[in-house]
C-alpha cells in the first residue's frame, strides 16, 4: 500500500520551517516533512514539541520566520487562514471555532458565499450528503451550544470538507472525545482517507498513532526526530509503543527528581461529599472527598475537563459549592492553570506582581513599602531562577516559564500551609518544568500540596498519593509507590474503563 | 364603550410617537449586533433632528429634510466607527463623547432656529378598506403619517436581512466572535463599519422625524433623552427588530399616557417612566449571564477586536 504512494508526489512538503516566539522560544527549528494524499499521517510528539505551532503556521494562523511550504511540487505562500482554504488546507482546533448560539447550518454558511437570500439551503443539502457519505449524524438546525463535543468537532469536519479541504489537520481530536467517538472519528477519517485525501492528526497517544497512522512524524522540543511510514515499526504493539516513546522523550530522561521521605502531618485541607456547578449549571463535581495532609502531595489525576478546573475554583473560593463540606487550615497559596491571566496580573510590573497576593504585609501606612518589595521581588527572582531583565518590566513580557516561577516565588514566599497547584508545568520547557517539581517538592516539607495535573510522569514523579477523577468523580485512591505498576489502569480509571470503586482517603 | 374608543386612541398615538424610537432602536440593534455599543444614539438624533428641520426649513422639501438627518446622522458614526474599530478605544467613551458632540453642536447651530414653525408637513394617510377593519383599523390606518409606515417596513426588512440571509449570519457572527468570522475570510472591520453606519443613519432619520413631523419645529436638545431610551430598548426588544416594533409602542403609549392622564396623575410620574425602564434596562442585563445570552446579547459586545499578535 505504502509503496504504491511512495511514487505518488506529496501533497503538501514542508521545507525548512523555523519559528520562533517573541519570547524567544523555538517552537520550530528547521522542520521539512512530505505530507501524501490518502494517507493518515500522524503528528506525535509531547506537549510543546511544536506540533500544534507547526499546524497553525501551515493553516495561515501564525506566520513562519523561515522556510517554504510546497503544494503538489509548487511553492505557495500562506499567509492568512482564508489563503490556507483556497489551497485546500482545513485544520479543526483543539478550541472549536464555533458560535454556540448560532445554528449547525449558520455556522458553516458563515464566510462561505452562499446565496444571499436562501444562504442555508445549500449547506443543509451539502450536510446531507456529507452525512450519508461519512456517517454523521448532524441535525443542521440544532444550536452548536445544544451539541456534544463529539458533534460539534463533527461539524468542524464539514466546515472543512465543505470548503473543498483536500488536506484536513485535526489538533489532538481525542483529547475531548468519549472512546466510542472516538472510534466514530476514525471512521470518518477512514472514509476520507479512501477518498485521496490527506489527513494530519496531531496527538501524543500512542495507541491511537499505531490505530489509525500511515506514517508518523515524531517531534521533540521543535525539531523532527524522525519521519517514516508505520510499516517500518516494531512488529509487536509493546515494542511499538517503546520505541516510539523512546523517540518522543528521548534517549536520556531528564526529569528524575529526588523525593525524601516526609512523614505527613495534621490536615491542612479536608474536602468532604463536595458537589460543585460549572458556569452553565450543569454539576462538574459530584461528591467528591479527600483530604491533604501537610507533608504530602496528593494528586488529583485526570483527563482534562472532568471538574477539576470547578473543584479548585471551589477550593480556592473562585466559585460556590452547592453541597459538602470544604475545610481548610492556615494559609493557602494558589498557583492557578492560566498562569498569565490568572495567577498574575499581565500589565503590571515584577513587583506589583509580586506582592499582589500579599500587599498588605508591605504597607504599614496608606503607603507601600516600595524599598521592602523591590528587596522581596529581587530576592524572589533571584531565588527562583526568573530570567528577567529588570524588576520593572511587566509580567506579560515573560515567557511561560518565567511567569510559572515568579507565581511561585510569590505564592512560597508566604510559607503556605496548603498550596494548590493547577497544571504548574503545562506547556513549559524541560527545564522550567524540573524547576516548578523541584519547588514542589521543597515546599512539600513544610506544606500540604494539592496537585491538579493530567499529566501522568508528573504526577507519579511527585505525588505521595493519587486520586483519579473522572466525570466529576473520583475513581480511586492510589498510594503513588503502587501506582508506578498500574499505569494501564490507571489510564483505563482515566477514561472511565472503571467506575465506582471510590475509596474514602 | 368609552373606554374602547380610548384604548384605540392610545394605540393609535403610540404607533407616530414610538416611530422615532424605533428608527433608533433598529439602528442600536444593527450596531450591537456587530459587536459595536454605540452610546452615540442621542448625539446622532440630535443632529438628525437639527439637519432635518433646517433642511425642511429652508428648501421646503419634508422629504429631503429626512433623507438629509439620514445621512448626518451616517455621517456622525462614522466618527465612532472610526474610534471603536479602527483605533479600538473603549466604545463608552467614544460613544459618549459622540453624544455630547452632537448636543453641543446642535445648540451652537440651532441658536437662531428655535421656534420657528416648520409650515411644510408629510401627508397623513387614511387607508380606504384597511380602516374599516374592526379595531387594527383605526389604529394602524386612520390618520398615520407615511414614516409609521415605513417603520414598520423597515423593521420587518431589517428583521428578515439579519435572521435570513447570508449578510445575517455574517453579522450576527462578526458580533458573537470576530475571530472565528476572521478566520473564515469575514472582513471584520468592514462589517462593523458598515452596521454602525446603518445605526447612524436610522438614528439620524428618528431625528429628523422629531423634528418635522412629530413637533415640527427646532428645539435646542428636543431629542430628550430619546437615544438613551433607545439603548435601552435595544435590550429589552433582545436585539431582534421585531421587538424593537412592539418596545418602541409601549414607549409611545407611555409618552402619550403622560399627556392625556395628565388630570389624574401628576405628569412628571408618567414623563419619568421611560427612563424608570432604561434604568432598569441594564440591571437586566446584568442578571445572569446565561440569560444574556439566551436574551440574544452578542457576545463580543463593546470588545475591539484585533488579530493575535497585532
Amino acid at each position: 500500500m505504502r509503496s504504491s504512494n511512495l511514487e505518488h508526489q506529496p501533497i503538501v512538503s514542508i521545507r525548512g520551517i523555523t519559528k520562533v516566539f517573541p519570547g524567544g522560544l523555538t517552537a520550530n527549528d528547521d522542520i521539512s516533512l512530505d505530507i501524501y494524499p490518502g494517507e493518515i499521517h500522524a503528528l506525535l510528539g509531547e506537549n510543546g514539541a511544536g506540533k500544534t505551532t507547526l499546524m497553525n503556521i501551515l493553516s495561515g494562523i501564525y506566520r513562519a520566520d523561515e522556510g517554504v511550504f510546497f503544494l503538489y511540487g509548487k511553492p505557495v505562500q500562506i499567509k492568512s487562514p482564508k489563503d490556507a482554504i483556497q489551497h485546500g488546507i482545513g485544520m479543526v482546533h483543539q478550541h472549536f471555532r464555533l458560535i454556540p448560539p448560532h445554528s449547525v447550518a449558520e455556522n458553516i454558511a458563515l464566510g462561505l458565499g452562499t446565496s444571499f437570500l436562501s444562504p442555508l439551503k445549500m449547506v443543509l443539502k451539502t450536510i446531507r450528503e456529507f452525512s450519508l457519505q461519512y456517517n454523521l449524524s448532524i441535525h443542521p438546525m440544532a444550536r452548536i451550544c445544544d451539541l456534544s463535543v463529539g458533534e460539534q468537532q463533527r461539524v468542524e469536519i464539514v466546515k472543512a470538507l465543505i470548503r473543498g479541504a483536500n488536506i484536513l489537520i485535526l489538533d489532538e481530536p481525542t483529547a475531548v472525545l468519549t472512546p466510542q467517538e472516538a472510534q466514530e472519528l476514525f471512521f470518518i477519517l477512514g472514509k476520507m482517507k479512501s477518498e485521496g485525501k490527506a489527513i494530519i492528526f496531531i496527538t501524543h497517544k500512542l495507541e491511537e498513532v499505531l490505530e489509525i497512522a500511515d506514517f508518523i512524524t515524531v517531534l521533540r522540543k521543535g525539531r523532527v526526530v524522525d519521519s517514516f511510514p508505520v510499516s517500518r515499526i516494531k512488529e509487536t504493539k509493546e515494542d511499538a509503543k517503546k520505541e516510539l516513546a523512546s523517540m518522543m522523550v528521548g534517549k536520556e530522561v531528564i526529569l528524575k527528581v529526588d523525593k525524601e521521605t516526609v512523614t505527613p502531618g495534621d490536615t491542612v485541607l479536608n474536602v468532604e461529599n463536595l458537589h460543585v456547578h460549572n458556569d452553565r449549571g450543569v454539576e462538574t463535581v459530584r461528591g467528591v472527598s479527600f483530604s491533604v495532609r501537610k507533608g504530602e502531595i496528593f494528586a488529583i489525576l485526570g483527563v482534562a475537563g472532568n471538574g477539576q478546573r470547578e473543584l479548585v475554583e471551589a477550593i480556592v473560593g473562585l466559585r460556590g459549592h452547592t453541597g459538602g463540606i470544604l475545610k481548610g487550615n492556615g494559609r493557602a497559596g494558589y498557583i492557578p492553570e492560566n498562569r498569565l491571566t490568572m495567577g498574575t496580573a499581565p500589565n503590571m510590573n515584577l513587583a506589583e506582581n509580586m506582592i499582589l497576593t500579599c500587599y498588605r504585609d508591605y504597607s504599614k501606612t496608606l503607603f507601600l513599602d516600595l524599598t521592602r518589595i523591590l528587596e522581596k521581588t529581587r530576592k524572589g527572582i533571584a531565588d527562583f531562577r526568573v530570567v528577567a531583565p529588570d524588576v520593572k518590566v511587566l509580567a506579560r513580557q515573560l515567557s511561560g516559564g518565567n511567569v510559572q516561577r515568579l507565581i511561585l516565588a510569590r505564592e512560597l514566599s508566604q510559607n503556605p500551609g496548603l498550596l494548590i497547584a493547577e497544571q504548574p508545568t503545562h506547556g513549559l520547557d524541560v527545564r522550567s518544568t524540573e524547576d516548578v517539581w523541584r519547588a514542589l517538592l521543597d515546599q512539600r516539607k513544610s506544606a500540604g500540596i494539592l496537585l491538579v495535573s493530567g499529566d501522568l510522569e508528573e504526577v507519579l514523579s511527585l505525588s505521595d498519593r493519587i486520586g483519579v477523577i473522572f466525570q466529576g468523580k473520583i475513581v480511586n485512591v492510589l498510594e503513588s509507590s503502587s501506582a508506578k505498576h498500574r499505569i494501564e489502569e490507571i489510564g483505563l480509571m482515566m477514561t472511565g474503563g472503571v467506575r465506582n470503586t471510590q475509596v474514602s482517603s | 364603550m368609552q373606554w374602547e374608543t380610548w384604548v384605540i386612541e392610545t394605540l393609535r398615538r403610540a404607533l407616530a410617537y414610538g416611530s422615532p424610537l424605533l428608527l433608533g432602536t433598529m439602528g442600536e440593534i444593527y450596531s450591537e449586533r456587530s459587536g459595536i455599543l454605540n452610546l452615540g444614539v442621542e448625539g446622532m438624533m440630535i443632529l438628525g433632528a437639527f439637519v432635518g428641520f433646517f433642511t425642511a426649513f429652508v428648501t421646503g422639501n419634508p422629504w429631503l429634510g429626512f433623507l438629509m438627518g439620514a445621512l448626518v446622522g451616517g455621517a456622525a458614526s462614522l466618527i465612532h466607527a472610526f474610534l471603536s474599530v479602527t483605533l479600538r478605544v473603549i466604545q463608552v467613551v467614544s460613544g459618549l463623547a459622540l453624544t455630547l458632540f452632537g448636543l453641543g453642536l446642535t445648540g451652537v447651530l440651532g441658536r437662531g432656529w428655535e421656534g420657528k414653525p416648520l409650515r411644510v408637513s408629510l401627508p397623513v394617510f387614511y387607508i380606504p378598506y384597511l380602516k374599516d377593519i374592526p379595531i387594527l383599523g383605526p389604529i394602524v390606518f386612520v390618520e398615520q403619517n407615511v414614516f409609521v409606515y415605513i417603520g414598520i417596513g423597515l423593521a420587518l426588512i431589517l428583521w428578515y436581512l439579519l435572521f435570513k440571509t447570508s449578510w445575517g449570519i455574517t453579522i450576527r457572527s462578526v458580533g458573537e466572535d470576530p475571530a472565528t468570522a476572521d478566520a473564515l475570510g469575514i472582513n471584520v472591520s468592514l462589517v462593523r463599519y458598515l452596521c454602525v453606519v446603518i445605526g447612524g443613519l436610522l438614528a439620524g432619520m428618528g431625528g429628523a422625524y422629531l423634528s418635522i413631523i412629530y413637533r415640527p419645529s427646532w428645539t435646542q436638545g428636543m431629542t430628550s433623552g430619546m437615544g438613551w431610551i433607545v439603548i435601552a430598548l435595544t435590550i429589552f426588544s433582545f436585539w431582534h427588530p421585531i421587538g424593537a416594533l412592539g418596545g418602541s409602542y409601549i414607549f409611545g403609549s407611555l409618552f402619550y399616557l403622560s399627556f392625556r392622564l395628565q388630570p389624574w396623575v401628576a405628569p412628571e410620574l408618567l414623563t419619568i417612566m421611560p427612563y424608570l425602564f432604561t434604568i432598569l434596562a441594564p440591571l437586566l442585563l446584568n442578571l445572569h449571564k446565561k440569560m444574556r445570552r439566551r436574551m440574544g446579547a452578542p457576545a463580543a459586545l463593546g470588545i475591539p477586536y484585533s488579530r493575535e499578535g497585532e
